[in-house]
């Protein structure tokens, strides 16, 4: 259906912005972290980025290692806050919240995904989706059966009582992003989803996101692979702790 | 999350290392067991010695006869009769006294058909039994009347009876000393050993005056070898004892700065000493066992922060989806509660079986109380939640980004 590749389809954009949307998703303004250097200089890791990103978009963010994109998704996802700037999720200013309401937001509103899929061995498949509905105080019964549903979303209504260790390494990534899905978050985030997956699971896991996307959902992607970046709306670059560029992209669905 | 969701995650976590989880209970289980078994060793040893005391009689004194001295050889408390009935009967004016009776003892063989005993027959007065706190059980004890009489009456101690009649009743039945016939008027209730592990039971009661003219005769008439007092109250048994002491160097015109010719003992104090260092030694059996309860409990936060460390990238995903800190710490706490418990449940048990061995195997008196298997459950889970608190805090502080990141 898309005649052009995927480089004529993209169109440079730069779309940084010094005065974020108010009404968007994520806003980021001029968002700084310094990590404390022992006994000199702290070093700065993000250098006051400024962006924002809308309900229902799909945003890759790359960047070579080193380059602080891994600090920036901890601090999207309100894993850690940022040194100086604000970061607001659905309006929240995350600046001044303490751990628990840190952790509050997380379970509300974000969803993660992470390359090494990082769900509890100990637990079947189905709790492991549960899980999350745990600590949000929901009961058993609701919790099981959103989960149940969830399941059977992506792909994997059979396989509820297996454990972990007996999935493949694409059905354990969907059973995360089952278990990232559990609380209807608006926002999920993934980093590198598809690093530890061979190119065919990578492009059904791909299709997962797209189609969750195209359902409504927020997502923002770390890669460092340009094939994955292109599933994205939007492709933000970072270098050295600075947004290098915004692109605008047209979604690149599977062939 | 309800408390249902945190124990169940307990369990899992536990049983997902069951090896461990024993072992480390296993330290509780060795604590606690210890605990309620030495503390039933310990009571055990003090219900004993609480026994002998009450069968002793309570509030008592015994008085006894000055020491003869023979050629520069001092003969020992007793052996010269400076003691009269006439005595007692003043001690009993006194205001603090409860109860007297003189005692004048011999050994003696009594005889009952074909069956024969020798056993001390103490003669005394009919106060005695009330002085001793000591009841009899068939029959009845002799009267001031058999006294003033000097009949020829005597109650049996149980040894003495069983010896001499078997299951026999004795009462109403006759037994011979030295060729007299005595006609048995009653049988004491069972004492059991004294602290220093003589029989009680065997010994018999006659009239003090009958055992004096008509059976032993006496070489200073009117003389008793002791005379047991019992005072009014525990309180009042220092001032008893000084108006006892004021009476009789009265009574034997000792002069000031002269040495008594009688000693006054308060055996219930020493009966007091001797529970004093019972509980000292069940105490000590305690502490012993209570160091057991604690090394078990080291051995809960150390496993316990070995599992934080291993889980370390568990706690971080829980965070990330949404644990709070609270949340994490309760479930590690909790983990070390059941451990600790599930351990002193096992102990409670396996104490209360050896104890139980103990007295089979070794016939020694082991008392089980409900408050010292509580005792030991709650010293338990107080342990459990002290030695948790440590390693579950430190879960709970861990930062996401880092325990994400441990590998």
């Amino acid at each position: 259906m898309m005649a052009a590749t995927g480089e004529s389809a993209r169109s440079l954009r730069d779309i940084q912005s010094k005065r974020p949307d108010p009404a968007a998703l994520i806003q980021a303004r001029d968002l700084r972290k310094n990590y404390p250097l022992a006994g000199g200089e702290p070093l700065p890791v993000l250098h006051g980025l400024d962006f924002s990103i809308e309900a229902g978009d799909f945003v890759a963010i790359m960047g070579p290692s080193g380059s602080g994109k891994s600090t920036l998704m901890n601090i999207l996802g309100c894993l850690d806050v940022p040194s100086s700037g604000h970061y607001l999720l659905n309006g929240t200013d995350t600046a001044g919240l303490n751990p628990d309401q840190l952790a509050d937001l997380r379970n509300r509103l974000i969803g993660f995904v992470f390359q090494g899929f990082n769900l509890l061995p100990r637990k079947n498949v189905l709790d492991n989706v549960a899980l999350p509905l745990v600590y949000a105080g929901v009961r058993r019964a609701e919790r099981e059966e959103v989960a149940r549903r969830i399941l059977t979303r992506v792909g994997l209504g059979d396989r509820i009582r297996y454990w972990p260790n007996q999935l493949s390494g694409g059905q354990q990534q969907r059973v995360a992003i089952a278990r990232a899905l559990a609380n209807s978050p608006r926002l999920i985030l993934a980093d590198e989803p598809t690093g530890n997956l061979d190119t065919h699971t990578s492009e059904d896991i791909l299709a997962l996101f797209g189609e969750l996307n195209r359902q409504g959902l927020t997502i923002v992607l770390v890669t460092h692979e340009a094939d994955v970046a292109r599933r994205a709306h939007r492709i933000m670059s970072i270098v050295d702790g600075r947004i290098a560029g915004i692109l605008r992209n047209i979604p690149h669905d599977a062939d | 999350m309800t408390l249902t969701d945190t124990l169940e995650e307990s369990f899992q976590a536990m049983g997902g290392n069951r090896l461990r989880t024993m072992l480390t209970m296993l330290g509780m289980i060795i604590g606690v067991g210890a605990v309620v078994l030495m503390l039933a060793v310990g009571q055990g040893a003090q219900s004993m010695v609480t026994e002998s005391i009450a069968s002793m009689g309570s509030n008592l004194f015994i008085v006894l006869s000055g020491s003869s001295t023979s050629g520069g050889v001092r003969m020992g408390g007793g052996t010269i009769p400076t003691l009269t009935a006439a005595d007692a009967q003043a001690i009993d004016e006194l205001a603090d006294v409860a109860a007297v009776a003189p005692i004048s003892p011999n050994n003696a063989q009594m005889v009952h058909g074909p069956n024969n005993w020798t056993s001390m027959i103490g003669g005394t007065t009919p106060p005695i039994f009330d002085v001793r706190d000591w009841a009899v059980v068939s029959g009845a004890g002799f009267t001031d009347n058999d006294v003033r009489s000097a009949t020829r009456v005597v109650v049996l101690g149980q040894t003495v009876a069983h010896n001499l009649f078997g299951e026999e009743d004795p009462v109403g039945k006759t037994v011979r000393i030295k060729n007299s016939p005595f006609l048995v008027v009653g049988v004491l209730a069972p004492k059991g050993q004294s602290l220093d592990g003589r029989d009680q039971d065997d010994t018999a009661l006659m009239p003090l005056t009958t055992a004096q003219r008509q059976l032993f005769g006496n070489q200073f008439p009117g003389m008793v070898r002791f005379i047991m007092v019992k005072a009014v109250s525990e309180k009042a048994m220092d001032r008893a004892e000084r108006q006892i002491n004021e009476l009789l160097r009265q009574r034997h015109r000792i002069r000031e700065g002269q040495d008594d010719d009688f000693t006054v003992r308060n055996l219930t104090a020493l009966a007091a000493t001797a529970a004093i260092a019972t509980r000292a030694m069940s105490m000590m059996l305690g502490a012993i066992a209570g160091i057991s309860l604690l090394v078990g409990g080291i051995g809960i936060m150390n496993i316990m922060l070995v599992s934080v460390t291993e889980r370390t990238r568990e706690i971080g995903i829980r965070m990330a989806i949404g644990a709070r800190r609270r949340q994490v710490m309760v479930q590690f706490l909790i983990e070390a509660l059941i451990i600790s418990l599930a351990g002193s449940l096992i102990g409670v048990g396996l104490g209360v079986g050896g104890a139980w061995l103990v007295a089979e195997v070794l016939g020694m008196t082991v008392v089980v109380t409900l408050g010292s298997i509580l005792l030991s459950f709650g010293v338990a889970a107080a342990v459990g939640i002290f030695f948790g608190f440590y390693p579950a805090r430190k879960a709970a502080q861990l930062r996401p980004i880092e325990a994400l990141r441990y590998q």
